[in-house]
C-alpha cells in the first residue's frame, strides 16, 4: 500500500490530471441515478430548449433533458466499454499464456485461429457478426470481446515467450511445478506491467469503438443514453449553427458535448498510460 | 543520389504504410457514408445490418474483407520486389 502511494506522489502532472478526471469520470458514473436532475428515457420539456435552467444544457430532439443523458451516458457506454476489456482481457491473457508454456500443437492451433480472426478489419467482422446475433448488450460485449481478445492474446504470447527463456523458469520446470504454478506464479507476474498499459489503451480503443457501432445506430438501443447515439441524434443540428444568438449557439454545440465527453475520457486514459508505460519500461528522466 | 541510393531503401516502408492505410480508410468509408449519407457499399452495409439480411451483410464483408487482404498482400509483394535481397532468399 505505502509502495502505491509513494508511486502515486511521484506521478507527473499530466498522469494526476488523467487520473483525477478518471475519477470523475467514475463518480459520475456510479452515483448517476442521485446526480441526474431528470431520468434518462423521459420526456420532461419541449423540445430543442435552449442552455437555460432547469435544464442547464437544453433537451434534444424529442424533449429530453441533455445533462441527464450525458450523465446516464456515462454510466452506459463507460460501463460497458470497461467489461467488454476486460472480459477480452481475460480471454486474450489466458489464451496467449497458455499457448506460449504449452506451445506445440495448442499455440499452433490458437495461433492460426487468432490470424484468421485478425484477417478481416475488425468494424466489418463485428457488423458480420451482430447481423447474426442482433444487437443485444449481452451479444455487443461479447462480440467486440472475442473479437479484440485476439491482439491482447498477441502481447501475452509475445512477452511471455520473452519471460519462458529465464532462468528461474527452467529451474521451476526442474523443481516439477505444474502448469498453473508456472503460468501463475513465475510468468503472471512479469508480464503485468505491459498488460497494464495495454489496457488502458485497449479501453479507449474499445470505447471509440462502441460509441462508433452505436453511432451506426448498432449499439446500444435507444431510448437507452449513451454518446455514440447522442452524437448520431444530434449530428444534423450542426447544419443550423450560427453564433449570433445564445439559442443559436446552444443548438450548435449540442453535438459536441457527447463527443466532447467521449474524447476528455480517452485523452485522460491516455495521460495515465504513457505514464504506466514508461514506470513498466523502467525508463527514468 | 537520393533516386539511385536512397529512395529502394525507403520504398518498401513507405508501400506498406500507403497500403495498410489505404486498407483502413476502405473500412472507414463505413462510417463517412453513414455520416454524409453517402449511397454506398457502407451504407448499404450498415442499413442491411439493421434489417438483419445475413445473405447480403456476408457478400458485403466479403468484399471488404478481400480488399483488405488483397491490399496488404500488394503491399508484401512490392516490398519484396523493392529490394533484391528479399528477391533471391537463401
Amino acid at each position: 500500500m505505502g509502495r502505491w502511494l509513494t508511486l502515486l506522489r511521484t506521478a507527473p502532472l499530466s498522469a494526476r490530471v488523467g487520473m483525477a478526471l478518471i475519477v470523475l469520470y467514475a463518480l459520475t458514473a456510479i452515483l448517476a441515478p442521485w446526480i441526474a436532475p431528470y431520468p434518462e428515457a423521459e420526456v420532461v420539456g419541449p423540445k430543442y430548449l435552449p442552455w437555460a435552467g432547469p435544464h442547464w444544457l437544453g433537451t434534444d430532439a424529442l424533449g429530453r433533458d441533455v445533462l441527464s443523458r450525458l450523465i446516464y451516458g456515462a454510466r452506459n457506454t463507460v460501463g460497458i466499454a470497461l467489461l467488454t476489456t476486460v472480459l477480452a482481457f481475460v480471454i486474450g491473457t489466458v489464451g496467449g499464456l497458455l499457448a506460449a508454456t504449452l506451445g506445440g500443437w495448442f499455440d499452433m492451433v490458437a495461433s492460426r485461429v487468432v490470424d484468421v480472426l485478425m484477417a478481416a478489419p475488425s468494424l466489418i467482422f463485428a457488423l458480420l457478426l451482430l447481423t447474426i446475433t442482433g444487437t443485444l448488450v449481452t451479444a455487443l460485449v461479447l462480440v467486440i470481446a472475442v473479437l479484440d481478445s485476439t491482439r491482447v492474446f498477441r502481447l501475452s504470447r509475445a512477452v511471455a515467450q520473452g519471460v519462458l527463456t529465464m532462468d528461474y523458469i527452467e529451474v521451476a520446470r526442474m523443481r516439477g511445478e505444474g502448469l498453473g504454478w508456472l503460468i501463475g506464479r513465475e510468468v503472471l507476474p512479469n508480464v503485468t506491467a505491459p498488460l497494464i498499459a495495454e489496457f488502458g489503451l485497449r479501453f479507449c480503443f474499445f470505447f471509440l469503438f462502441i460509441s462508433a457501432l452505436s453511432f451506426l445506430g448498432l449499439g446500444l438501443q435507444p431510448p437507452t443514453a449513451d454518446w455514440g447515439s447522442m452524437v448520431r441524434e444530434s449530428a444534423k443540428q450542426i447544419a443550423f449553427a450560427n453564433f449570433s444568438s445564445w439559442k443559436a449557439a446552444s443548438f450548435g454545440l449540442a453535438p459536441l458535448l457527447p463527443a466532447g465527453a467521449i474524447a476528455m475520457l480517452t485523452v485522460a486514459v491516455n495521460m495515465v498510460v504513457d505514464w504506466v508505460l514508461r514506470l513498466s519500461s523502467g525508463l527514468k528522466d | 543520389m537520393i533516386a539511385v541510393h536512397a529512395l529502394p531503401n525507403a520504398v518498401a516502408p513507405i508501400v506498406t504504410v500507403v497500403a495498410l492505410n489505404l486498407a483502413y480508410l476502405i473500412v472507414g468509408v463505413v462510417l463517412v457514408e453513414v455520416v454524409f449519407v453517402y449511397p454506398g457499399l457502407g451504407q448499404l452495409l450498415v442499413d442491411s445490418v439493421a434489417k438483419r439480411d445475413i445473405t447480403f451483410v456476408q457478400a458485403a464483408c466479403l468484399i471488404f474483407a478481400a480488399t483488405y487482404i488483397l491490399l496488404n498482400l500488394a503491399a508484401d509483394i512490392l516490398g519484396i520486389l523493392s529490394n533484391s535481397r528479399l528477391l533471391h532468399p537463401r
